[in-house]
């Protein structure tokens, strides 16, 4: 089937809901600045953030709640110009992108500095803004798919890094990580249905194994994705379930990679020479 | 194939996605260093092994360890890992500094890390008290008092047992 224009408009109609829906859940738990309020921050070893940090932005941050207020604003509003512009066709489309992309790099790196949510899970804000950056058929469809690639490359290479660092090799490689991130669960109430779980899962080191490297086959899978299109609705339901079982059982919450679901649903769609 | 196809559409284009690749592929390779929005995707891949003694903070509110399974996941975290993080910020954003500066020498801009722009030099009384308004919005008491503590713990193969008693962070005390 050839990809249309109404599907460019349906793709940054299923970003901007994603998008939505997670910052309902950012600010639910105070994770932006006018909640925050920070009083420090805590700098990485991440070239283009000490870019942005080079300008003392962060220090504005802490000083200003009128600063803490206007970046807030910006970051939510700035997906919603965006996808207007993207609807109605219109002539800033390409540098609202742009601008929406790079907006996002910044406050995400600077909110992650500032709180406890880790920088890798804002990759899609980031680089999902960049599909929209024009009106042209042609260039949505080329620009659809190099983000496609991007994130199968990122999901891919964590499996990679598994084989890398170890994990996969080590038989207790979960019940240990497990035992970790609920450690302060598993001191303070020991028999709370969920601690007597994960405590199972640590006690049977098979079993949690066989679940760490089910996930490590998932990742491995999406090698298939620079390949062939052919089975990115499969890649998606295991993304989907990856994702699931990393906030339940890991509490960690990746929900922030929804669009790139969008990447593996519209893939299947073709550049028929009449596009333009 | 994509890049040909790319390479015909928009040299641009195939110029900004060939260099994003490669940068990927040379950031993991080296294991250090990331370049937002370029980064390395470990998620648990190093090894752990049940045998390793545990760290972690204790917090006491009020004189009383919290039930933590009462809590969300992130105002766990808030609770445990933003004490860790702003002790970690006393000595890592220097070093960052220092690295960076470095790094950006190489390419004459050495000069953009200099300044105290880049050390959060919060005390750690307006850290607590900041803490303190954190830990107020999920926290169904008045919070009068908070401890923070550091245990180190160990997996016996069937129980978490502590391995000494806890160690009071002394400068981590509200009020």
């Amino acid at each position: 089937m050839p990809i249309h224009k109404l599907h460019i408009k349906q793709l940054v109609t299923f970003y901007l809901i994603c998008f939505g829906l997670n910052q309902c859940w950012f600010i639910f738990h105070g994770l932006h600045f006018i909640a925050l309020q920070p009083v420090f921050f805590l700098n990485k070893l991440d070239i283009t953030g000490n870019i942005w940090m080079s300008a003392g932005l962060q220090q504005l941050i802490i000083q200003s709640s009128g600063v803490r207020c206007t970046l807030d604003l910006l970051y939510f509003s700035l997906p919603f110009v965006m996808y207007v512009a993207v609807v109605r066709e219109g002539k800033m489309q390409l540098w609202l992108a742009i601008f929406t992309a790079i907006g996002s790099m910044m406050y995400c790196y600077l909110l992650s500095t500032m709180s406890l949510v880790s920088i890798e899970v804002f990759i899609a804000w980031m680089i999902f803004p960049f599909i929209f950056a024009g009106s042209h058929l042609q260039g949505f469809y080329f620009r659809l798919h190099m983000v496609r690639y991007l994130f199968i490359l990122f999901f891919f290479s964590t499996a990679l890094w598994k084989l890398r660092a170890g994990g996969l090799f080590n038989v207790e490689q979960f019940s240990a990580i497990l035992l970790k991130q609920h450690l302060p669960v598993l001191v303070s109430a020991p028999n709370n249905w969920f601690s007597q779980f994960i405590q199972w899962l640590i006690d049977h080191r098979n079993a949690s194994y066989l679940l760490y490297f089910i996930a490590t086959m998932i990742e491995f899978v999406f090698v298939l994705g620079f390949f062939t299109k052919k089975y990115d609705r499969i890649l998606a339901v295991l993304f989907v379930c990856f994702l699931i079982f990393n906030y339940w059982l890991m509490e960690i919450n990746y929900f922030s990679w929804l669009p790139f679901l969008g990447c593996l649903y519209f893939s299947r769609y073709s550049l028929s020479s009449s596009s333009n | 194939m994509f890049l040909k196809k790319l390479y015909e559409h928009s040299k641009f284009l195939f110029v900004v996605f060939i260099s994003f690749i490669l940068s990927f592929i040379f950031l993991n390779y080296k294991w250090g260093v990331v370049a937002t929005p370029i980064y390395q995707y470990g998620m648990f891949s190093g090894t752990a092994h049940l045998k390793d003694t545990l760290t972690m903070m204790e917090i006491n509110i009020n004189g009383v360890s919290p039930d933590m399974s009462q809590y969300s996941f992130i105002s766990k975290d808030k609770m445990l890992v933003m004490p860790e993080k702003y002790l970690l910020s006393l000595y890592q954003n220097a070093a960052v500094q220092a690295t960076m500066q470095s790094i950006f020498s190489k390419i004459g801009i050495g000069n953009w890390m200099h300044g105290s722009k880049f050390i959060s030099d919060v005390n750690s009384k307006t850290f607590m008290l900041w803490y303190q308004h954190q830990l107020q919005y999920f926290v169904k008491a008045n919070i009068d008092s908070i401890q923070i503590n550091q245990r180190k713990l160990l997996w016996n193969g069937s129980k978490i047992v502590p391995l000494g008693l806890p160690q009071k962070i002394s400068t981590l005390a509200y009020p």
